[in-house]
């Protein structure tokens, strides 16, 4: 029973990397990134993109994803907070349902959302 | 002081300059290479032939004092990849030289009657035709150095490498960077081709004494400028230490892999498990581990945002720069290869000899696929190199790009949309680049469609991520405004923080407006960007192309790209909206 997670940037240092850190961690039931992320100390307000199993969870500034459960054999990927993805490189790809809900009343196109005006 | 047009038949072996006709006057970069290929290529003729041309513009702030990353050259014509029009641009020394010369565009004509291939250096005095024959077959690193010990100033240099001098359909053209090396392509579509069949193997550019760029509105450009560079500066992705500047282009593939969109092994899958170790995280620990080359490297004069890197080989010595994310996805997983080091010395080989490195890492993977050499083969592709370099059988074909290759040897998973090869989104993934892809005016091209702020695009800031309402809008919105940016001479780079920051958009309007004598208030952005894809799509249309080219492949309606197991689904009717504006109205 295991998950996979990958840290990039220089959140990657909390947990042994120098740009990425590759984990695979013994895993009971189920867990949440919010339980992740503190395993390594990180603060969430450190972190942006969040994707589990290629869905993905979070956009930098939201932290929508923090009590996503996170299953066995699982992968998730987290990017520190100042990794952007463009929304033109962005737009149509898979997310869960949380922040599809999120982005229907919230402006996507921008890489932080909760800064549009 | 009017910008001039340089027009130089190479029938006659003759140089004129022309005043800046009435309607060409407000055009410059990309707007100004496809309004002269509109005006003056006939749209059915062969790209090699007598009657394609080579235009070579600035955009509007290239070669003004310190406007922010403004060292863009466009280069236009009719492409012998896809038959469409074609603007690639570039960074390096040639932009800011060939516009401070007073030049608005190099317009290449005609064939030498004699079948002699030539140099051609221009600087203030004028233009002289040298013989090039000493040059032939060299590669581009070669011709840099030569040309910088044969000319003083140290020069621009726009060149071909022997795959430009044997008119293969993947030809780029090179232009140098600030150290002399030729790793700046204008690379898609062929235009190197197109140069080779005028017989010029380089353009040499200097740029002293010229009379230098006119600033109609100096105070308006100056206060666009420092909105500009404060924007630019301020932004996640393009400030000092952001993720440009520290990890390159490649910071997207370890993003892009999260997000299954990574095609991967000629298509086939949308997740890479090597992503990482090509990652431009890992091109910074090379640097950092190896002592040597450089992350946060700038490829033209007074460039801020510096995403380009010098990548170190094991012992130290530089292999190649830069590794961007589309080499290393090309070259990288999309052949299943995982090495770094290979990737460079692909990436190398590449700008040496003068191939595109996205068609050309494709056409590898094509290669995989039929069974010359076997995905995650990085020996046996660095070897297709040689075959390509001595101008063998194989290496011409491999040289005419994805889909010669695959018609030859019998592959039918052919990535490609007007004959141009996909750049590094799995469009089944990442559905909105799809319509990019598909109805852009260049073929399947990743810089076609920048995004901007949802204001401008029209769509009020929200945009239901789950249909396809608007999405076709946008699109269209995306791609006028990348036209006006690609016009600018500004690096399309800057569409992020223009797009996240007010003032940087309005920055951008008032430096361009500033040059011109124009009034930022009524320039229409979208509405400009229109003008020069209109004139892009009915040269197509005359070329012979139909809303039936602007379809994705069709293995990607019926196979299914893992992790996410999606199909391409988006209806046909949805891509014809994009352009239906054209003959309306």
């Amino acid at each position: 029973m295991s998950i996979s997670l990958h840290l990039y940037g220089t959140i990657a240092r909390r947990a042994g990397g120098k740009h990425i850190a590759t984990l695979t961690l013994p895993l009971e039931g189920t867990t949440t990134v919010r339980a992740l992320l503190a395993r390594f100390n990180i603060p969430p307000e450190e972190t942006g993109l969040v994707f589990i199993n290629a869905v993905l969870h979070d956009l930098p500034g939201l932290h929508l994803s923090l009590d996503d459960p996170v299953h066995d054999g699982d992968h998730v990927g987290i990017f520190a907070a100042d990794y952007v993805w463009p929304y033109h490189y962005r737009g149509g790809a898979p997310m869960s349902p949380k922040l599809a809900a999120y982005t229907r009343n919230h402006d996507y196109l921008r890489h932080r959302p909760q800064e549009a005006k | 002081m009017t910008r001039k047009i340089l027009r130089i038949n190479m029938t006659d072996l003759s140089a004129t300059y022309e005043d800046l006709p009435e309607k060409w006057a407000k055009w410059a970069g990309r707007g100004l290479t496809s309004s002269i290929v509109f005006d003056e290529v006939d749209p059915t003729c062969h790209p090699l032939g007598p009657n394609n041309k080579l235009v070579i513009a600035p955009g509007w702030v290239s070669g003004t004092p310190a406007a922010p990353s403004s060292g863009r050259t466009s280069f236009g014509g009719k492409s012998p990849l896809t038959g469409t029009i074609k603007e690639a641009n570039s960074g390096g020394l040639s932009s800011q030289k060939i516009a401070r010369l007073g030049i608005a565009a190099i317009i290449l004509e005609g064939q030498p009657k004699d079948g002699k291939w030539y140099t051609i250096f221009i600087n203030k005095d004028g233009v002289k035709f040298e013989d090039a024959s000493d040059l032939l077959g060299k590669g581009m690193e070669e011709v840099d150095r030569i040309m910088w010990e044969r000319y003083d100033h140290k020069p621009a240099v726009i060149g071909i490498g022997p795959v430009g001098e044997r008119l293969s359909a993947n030809a780029g053209i090179s232009v140098n960077d600030p150290e002399n090396n030729p790793g700046r392509y204008a690379g898609r579509g062929g235009l190197g081709a197109v140069m080779g069949a005028r017989r010029v193997k380089a353009i040499v550019i200097d740029d002293k004494g010229g009379p230098g760029v006119e600033i109609k509105n100096m105070d308006l450009f100056k206060k666009g400028r420092k909105k500009l560079t404060n924007a630019i500066m301020a932004h996640d992705l393009t400030k000092k230490n952001g993720g440009l500047n520290a990890y390159g282009t490649d910071v997207l593939m370890n993003i892009i892999n999260e997000a299954g969109g990574l095609p991967t092994r000629n298509f086939s899958s949308g997740q890479f498990e090597g992503a990482a170790k090509i990652s431009g995280e890992m091109i910074a620990e090379m640097v950092a581990q190896r002592k040597a080359g450089m992350t946060g490297h700038a490829c033209h004069p007074g460039c801020v945002i510096q995403c380009s890197n010098i990548y170190p080989g094991p012992d130290g010595t530089i292999i190649a720069s830069p590794i961007e994310y589309e080499t290393a996805f090309a070259l990288g997983a999309n052949c299943g290869i995982d090495d770094l080091d290979f990737v460079a010395k692909m990436t190398k080989a590449c700008n040496d000899l003068g191939l595109d490195t996205i068609e050309m890492g494709n056409t590898i993977a094509i290669a995989m696929e039929a069974g010359l050499l076997e995905f995650g083969d990085k020996e046996g592709a660095l070897a297709l190199f040689d075959e390509i370099a001595k101008g063998t059988p194989l290496g011409r074909i491999l040289s005419n790009g994805v889909e010669a290759t695959a018609k030859i040897f019998g592959v039918h998973r052919i990535p490609t949309v007007k004959g141009q090869s996909m750049p590094a989104y799995e469009p089944r993934a990442i559905k909105g680049i799809g319509f990019t892809y598909a109805t852009s005016t260049m073929g399947a091209d990743h810089t076609s469609g920048y995004t901007i702020a949802p204001e401008i695009a029209g769509v009020g800031g929200k945009v239901d991520p789950l249909t396809y309402e608007g999405k076709a809008d946008l699109s269209l919105a995306f791609q006028a405004t990348t036209a006006f940016i690609d016009s600018s001479g500004y690096c399309l780079f800057i569409a992020f923080p223009i797009l996240d920051i007010k003032e940087g958009f309005e920055g951008m309007v008032e430096s361009v407006a500033g040059v011109m004598g124009w009034d930022p208030e009524s320039m229409d952005v979208v509405e400009i960007g229109k003008e020069i894809l209109k004139k892009e799509r009915l040269f197509n249309e005359r070329a012979g192309f139909t809303s039936a080219d602007d379809r994705l492949p069709e293995f990607m309606r019926y196979e299914k790209l893992p992790p996410h197991n999606v199909v391409w689904d988006v209806p046909d009717e949805e891509l014809d909206k994009v352009y239906a504006w054209v003959h309306e109205g």
